[in-house]
């Protein structure tokens, strides 16, 4: 389930500035021998009421780029534009922007409700205002019960909805949150996700959201950027990222998939066809075409792959394995080349295959389903 | 049988010797304090054993006139009053000098960390009398301090540095400074560093964190920080009798000259367990303070 899909693209034709606007940001660590480039060259535009997610490995820069956006760290160099204003100067405490902590970061020393009126008296908001507020958050995250409570005396996913709450009370321009599921266990987890979309929704607050976590991205967000070593690798909706990778990198993070290294088609050089080790061919609906001598990496998901008998203008594969996961079963199979391949196949289907390890198989694959990858 | 017996026997083996240091040299003395100070006065030194009476604690407050009346006398309740005042000056520059101090230390990288430690602690290494003539060498007349400001002609006379209460505030505060610092920055250094940056998130200046987190998350450590300061100054002998002269007696002083000069040994005993009685009212507030603070949060 794609929840993120079903909720249509914030329209960028608002007139309205966008989000963030960040250009060409570098970040350095450390200097000489020792230096560490976090963030290099990173460009991105994220627009008015979006659900964002930065996904990357640990490491990639992800909270990097959301520190420099919070103001906690100052780029080497590089402009950030909220709403059209230059942010690069202002302290932390002068951005019209919240952060939710990965370990929360709640004030042991206060209660539930004193840690979610702590922003609003900071902004010296009038008392009557501020316990208003107060109590609208703690009903928004459904804790009323426990707002005298001590921040010791909450589990875990009582301290996140906490700690969503204090972060959403000053009514922020921009909402940051910083892997926040990542400490939670997994039913939690799921809940919190359906959960966080629907604060996203019912407060119209841009958030940005990081996490290494795949599956985690492609639920919430409306779109996702991935990022590896420092770059932003593809920017585009959980179903752009999932369905078209345009990196080596972006296919193998997000899901399973099959690499396939593969050439163009006889001689013809037919935009959109390639062949495998002469075999094929295998048509790619946006491929460029392939030129003579030259070899791409197709990318193809598992459960795109279609299994038959071996037959006239399929694929040939011989099955390894055949690994039943209750509701798909996963075929491996290796092309004539050696090649590993892995199909997924729904059991809920009528037609069962009657493959055992060892039979001679024919394969295809759609052509919208194949993605020819930039390797990087 | 057996088997329960012998632990318990092991148990009384592994406190023993603890068990007995405190009885010989705390709890045996300190009786003996109590008991001399409700002895009679032998006026050549020593006690009267079995002249039981309460004289000596009459004394800290009275005076029995010639004629045999007993009239007001606060001339000790000064010398306390003045104790208290200069052991809570200290324990308040202390407060105000060791915590920048301790968040400085706090802040910065491990390995800076340990050689802070090392720096604070280092005055220890020598003795404090050596250190508290070190500062007599400091302050007086002809002096490093006024000499130099004399040569800089900032002055034209030595000011009076030494033999006030302000040489015995500096001198208790040099000395006891670390007993501040280092309770401090240990309760600094457990402050979790993400909570200041959620603050400056949640729109607080540096002086409102300061306050609204950083200053109740330390407040344990300023609380031990005051104890450990304020009880030995109170209690201080050499610092006083070095830097103060004559003029600025504190209890410590004064016990020690009921025991020597004055041979009154059942007043020094009761000034003695009158100090003590101070220092138990101090710890207790402490205690009480420290278990509200509890209640707030750890």
């Amino acid at each position: 389930m794609i929840i993120g899909d079903a909720v249509s693209e914030p329209a960028s034709s608002t007139g309205k500035p966008d989000a963030i606007a960040a250009t060409s940001l570098i970040k350095v660590f450390g200097a000489g021998d020792s230096a560490f480039k976090a963030l290099d060259n990173v460009s991105i535009n994220i627009r008015q009421n979006e659900f964002f997610t930065l996904l990357g490995p640990s490491g990639c820069g992800k909270t990097t780029l959301l520190r420099l956006i919070a103001g906690f760290e100052q780029p080497t160099s590089g402009t950030i534009l909220l709403n059209g204003e230059n942010i690069i100067d202002l302290p932390p405490f002068k951005r019209p922007v919240n952060t939710v902590f990965q370990n929360y970061a709640l004030f042991p020393h206060m209660t539930v409700a004193q840690n979610i009126s702590f922003g609003l008296e900071m902004q010296n908001r009038p008392k009557a205002e501020t316990k208003t507020i107060v109590d609208e958050m703690l009903s928004l995250v459904r804790m009323e019960s426990m707002a005298g409570r001590r921040i010791t005396e909450i589990s875990g996913g009582q301290q996140q909805r906490v700690a969503l709450a204090r972060a959403l009370a000053p009514k922020p321009k921009l909402l940051l949150l910083d892997e926040p599921l990542s400490a939670l266990d997994l039913q939690l987890r799921k809940d919190m996700q359906l959960e966080l979309k629907r604060l996203q929704l019912e407060t119209g607050i841009t958030f940005i959201f990081v996490t290494h976590d795949q599956e985690e991205a492609l639920t919430m967000s409306d779109r996702i950027a991935v990022m590896d070593k420092g770059q932003i690798l593809q920017v585009g909706t959980p179903r752009d990222i999932y369905d078209r990778p345009q990196h080596r990198f972006v296919a193998g993070f997000i899901g399973e998939i099959n690499l396939v290294q593969a050439g163009p088609s006889g001689s013809a050089g037919e935009p959109g066809e390639y062949a495998i080790d002469q075999t094929g061919p295998i048509h790619v609906q946006e491929g460029k075409a392939a030129q003579q001598g030259q070899s791409v990496t197709l990318a193809i998901r598992p459960e795109c792959i279609s299994l038959s008998l071996p037959a006239e203008g399929k694929l040939p594969g011989t099955i390894s394995t055949i690994v039943y996961h209750g509701t798909d079963t996963i075929y491996h199979y290796t092309l004539p080349n050696g090649t590993a391949m892995r199909a997924r196949c729904q059991n809920s289907t009528m037609t069962t295959l009657p493959f055992v390890a060892g039979d001679a198989i024919g394969w295809s694959v759609d052509s919208r389903s194949v993605s020819v990858l930039e390797d990087k | 049988m057996r088997a329960s017996t012998r632990p318990l026997v092991f148990r009384i083996l592994l406190i023993g010797p603890a068990a007995l240091a405190m009885c010989l040299f705390m709890v045996i003395p300190l009786m003996l304090m109590g008991w001399i100070s409700i002895q009679g006065r032998d006026y050549s030194g020593g006690v009267l054993w079995g002249e039981i009476g309460f004289d000596a604690y009459t004394r800290l407050f009275f005076e029995r006139e010639l004629d045999g009346t007993i009239a007001l006398n606060l001339n000790y309740f000064k010398i306390i009053l003045r104790s208290i005042w200069l052991s809570a000056l200290t324990m308040t520059i202390s407060l105000v000098v060791g915590f920048p101090v301790a968040l400085f230390m706090a802040t910065r990288s491990q390995r800076w960390r340990a050689v802070l430690i090392f720096m604070v602690t280092l005055p220890f290494w020598t003795n404090l009398l050596v250190r508290n003539y070190a500062w007599i060498l400091l302050l007086r007349d002809h002096g490093t301090i006024n000499n130099t400001l004399l040569w800089l002609g900032v002055i034209s006379e030595p000011l009076p540095l030494l033999h006030n209460q302000l040489a015995v505030a500096i001198g208790l505060t040099y000395s006891f400074m670390p007993f501040m610092v280092l309770p401090i920055y240990s309760s600094l250094e457990k402050i979790d560093f993400r909570l200041v940056e959620a603050s400056f998130d949640l729109y607080a200046s540096r002086w409102q964190t300061l306050k609204r987190v950083i200053l109740p998350l330390a407040f344990p450590g300023m609380v031990a920080g005051c104890i450990l300061v304020f009880v030995p100054s109170l209690g201080s002998y050499v610092t006083p009798e070095l830097l103060g002269g004559g003029k600025t007696l504190m209890i410590g002083n004064l016990i020690g000259l009921q025991f020597g000069a004055a041979r009154n040994w059942p007043f020094g005993a009761a000034l003695g367990m009158f100090l003590l009685l101070l220092v138990l009212i101090a710890l207790t507030s402490y205690a009480r303070n420290y278990r509200t603070n509890a209640q707030v949060g750890k």
